[in-house]
């Protein structure tokens, strides 16, 4: 591959060269307007190379060789030669109209992402060779000519067939108008779209690039709109559109550059880590990358399960966000526009941080699981004297009251007829038992009081208030219910 | 003194206040064991005094005595609880008064009768 670059950087050359000369010579343009033309295109062709070779997982670099190439070749259909006018007539509009916004499109994976930007780039390459073609099919020799119409020279189709002059007219300003016009129209709303969609990385870094995109475009529909309106389209806006077209491989090469100072800032951050505590890491991470929403989730193996920096259990996502996981220590959730070496690279440098931090999440977690055992203990003890109470309640308390009621009724159907000293048993009888169900009533309200179960913590407090010898005054408690251990803590603090 | 029942989950507590109703010159018109129970026996019945546990097995007694408080009956309630423990509801509910179990007798039971007058 890096032989066949290595050519095409060489082929690039004489090309450009041949096209200069066609274009001064034959088309009789400007020496400077013909230099900036091919300028263009050896600027896509070399940015294209270098982005071929520093990213040859991703397509744009071949595309932008492409659209480079695609450029040197419009060039030839300006000769007046039928036989190189011909094909390269054929083929010019492919670099200008379809190539470029293939490679805007797809940067930066290479690949068109969505059916839509399939079907307008499929399109704009059918519609880029049929018109000429179609165009070709039907020029009228010596009476036809698009280019450089003020001389006596005209051009010859090789392979006209049924010569119109009429119908090339009209093809001609169909597609001018067709794809300098409503393909640039729908081909800014597709970079809009993207730039709308795109996540704060993936935006920061689209942004050269299809701003040069826009600028292209936006050439192309003002070229348009004169076309229709009959007017001039020349000197300021062929510059505008020799800057635009430069800017788009220029702003591939910043990409590449901003990726390569990215991994400057991977080295700063091992020395920002050796002064970061463990639950900064995350923090270190996000600025490194330039991505805030970055997110980490350590793994502990005991529980083969992931968890947060607070210890809290984390599941790693699936809408769509990127995961770079370290073994056996911790996944790295990012900016799936971020490039996957880049984060490997920056977790390979946080692994000791990242690995100090694990172990504080397992510590975390661990003490997560205390407390929770701690809270089931508790909740259990309660309901256990929720059930005591209710035993005494239900149990012993009932036999005593009814046996104290019992009693009475005895002392009152034996009424006068009773022994003064079996009167004087049952009495103390009644009275004992009487004391007896006090102090029952009293353990069973120290176990748990049931109004704190009926009522809650506000009308507990009040009854307990009530009990209590010296004067109490509850200037507030909550009126709303409280999880029961919780309102059981807190009477019971008051006790 | 006019018909009476007893509302109490509990026997033995229904047999000995069935006999002091009696003693006390009431009626007694019938038994319930549960809230249920109780409420279905006082739509038939009408009766003039209702005697009400509050710790009911399906409901609270202060429950059953929302559903009576438009009827004709009086209530009173009993429980083996203090009164201090029974809480706001006790206070805003609208029966007669309240006797601990281990307190009831004739006297305290006239004594919430009469007091109501």
């Amino acid at each position: 591959m890096r032989a066949l670059r290595f050519a095409l950087a060489l082929a690039a050359i004489p090309f450009g060269l041949l096209g200069y000369h066609i274009l001064v010579h034959d088309l009789h343009s400007s020496r400077q307007n013909a230099v900036a033309s091919i300028v263009v295109a050896w600027t896509f062709v070399a940015a294209g190379l270098v982005a071929w070779a520093r990213r040859p997982e991703s397509r744009v670099g071949v595309l932008m060789t492409f659209v480079g190439y695609a450029l040197l070749e419009r060039k030839l259909q300006y000769s007046h030669d039928s036989r190189v006018f011909t094909p390269a007539f054929a083929l010019g509009e492919v670099g200008l109209g379809a190539a470029l916004a293939h490679v805007v499109l797809a940067y930066p994976s290479g690949h068109l992402s969505t059916r839509v930007e399939r079907w307008f780039v499929g399109a704009a390459y059918t519609a880029a060779v049929a018109f000429p073609v179609a165009m070709l099919l039907v020029w009228d020799y010596p009476h036809s000519c698009v280019y450089d119409c003020g001389r006596a020279f005209r051009q010859h189709s090789s392979i006209s067939i049924a010569p119109n002059q009429t119908v090339l007219h009209a093809l001609n300003e169909t597609f001018k108008v067709g794809v300098y016009g409503l393909f640039a129209v729908v081909f800014i709303a597709l970079i809009a779209w993207r730039l709308w969609h795109a996540t704060p990385r993936g935006r920061r870094l689209l942004a050269p690039l299809l701003l040069a995109g826009v600028v292209a475009g936006s050439r192309a529909v003002w070229g348009s709109v004169h076309e229709i309106g009959g007017t001039s389209t020349s000197d300021p806006f062929y510059w505008w559109q020799v800057a635009g077209q430069i800017a788009i491989p220029l702003a591939l090469l910043a990409g590449l550059l901003s990726a390569r100072l990215a991994r400057g800032v991977v080295a700063d951050l091992v020395v920002e880590l050796g002064k970061t505590p463990a639950g900064g890491v995350r923090d270190a991470l996000a600025r490194a990358l330039h991505d805030p929403t970055l997110q980490v989730a350590y793994w502990l193996p005991m529980r083969q399960s992931y968890v947060d920096e607070e210890g809290h259990a984390a599941r790693l996502p699936d809408d769509g966000r990127a995961v770079m996981k370290l073994e056996d220590i911790a996944a790295i959730v990012h900016d799936p526009e971020l490039e996957p070496d880049l984060v490997e690279a920056a977790g390979a440098a946080a692994r000791l941080a990242l690995h100090n931090a694990r172990l504080q999440a397992d510590v975390r977690a661990q003490l997560g699981k205390v407390q929770e055992s701690r809270r089931r203990i508790v909740t259990a003890g309660d309901e256990q004297r929720r059930r005591i109470e209710r035993d005494l309640h239900d149990g012993a308390q009932q036999r005593l009251v009814a046996l104290a009621l019992e009693l009475r009724l005895a002392q009152r159907e034996l009424g006068g007829d009773l022994d003064p000293a079996i009167e004087r048993i049952l009495g103390v009888a009644v009275d004992e038992l009487q004391v007896a169900v006090e102090e029952l009533r009293e353990l069973a309200r120290g176990v748990h009081p049931a109004i704190l179960t009926e009522e809650g913590l506000a009308g507990a407090l009040e009854s307990l208030a009530g009990r209590t010898p010296v004067p109490v005054e509850i200037v507030s408690a909550p009126e709303d219910r409280l999880p029961r251990e919780i309102e059981a803590a807190a009477y019971f603090v008051s006790w | 003194m006019g018909r009476a029942i007893v509302v109490d989950d509990h026997p033995a507590f229904r047999a000995s206040a069935r006999r002091l109703l009696e003693l006390s010159g009431y009626e007694v018109v019938g038994e319930a064991a549960d809230g249920a129970s109780g409420l279905a026996l006082a739509r038939e019945h009408e009766p003039e005094l209702v005697l009400l546990d509050i710790a009911l097995p399906d409901m609270s007694g202060f429950d059953v005595a929302d559903e009576l408080v438009e009827g004709p009956s009086s209530i009173v309630f009993v429980s083996s609880r203090d009164q201090r423990d029974l809480g706001r509801r006790a206070k805003r509910s609208g029966a007669l008064g309240f006797i601990p179990k281990d307190r009831l007798s004739e006297e305290s039971l006239q004594a919430v009768v009469e007091s109501a007058r």
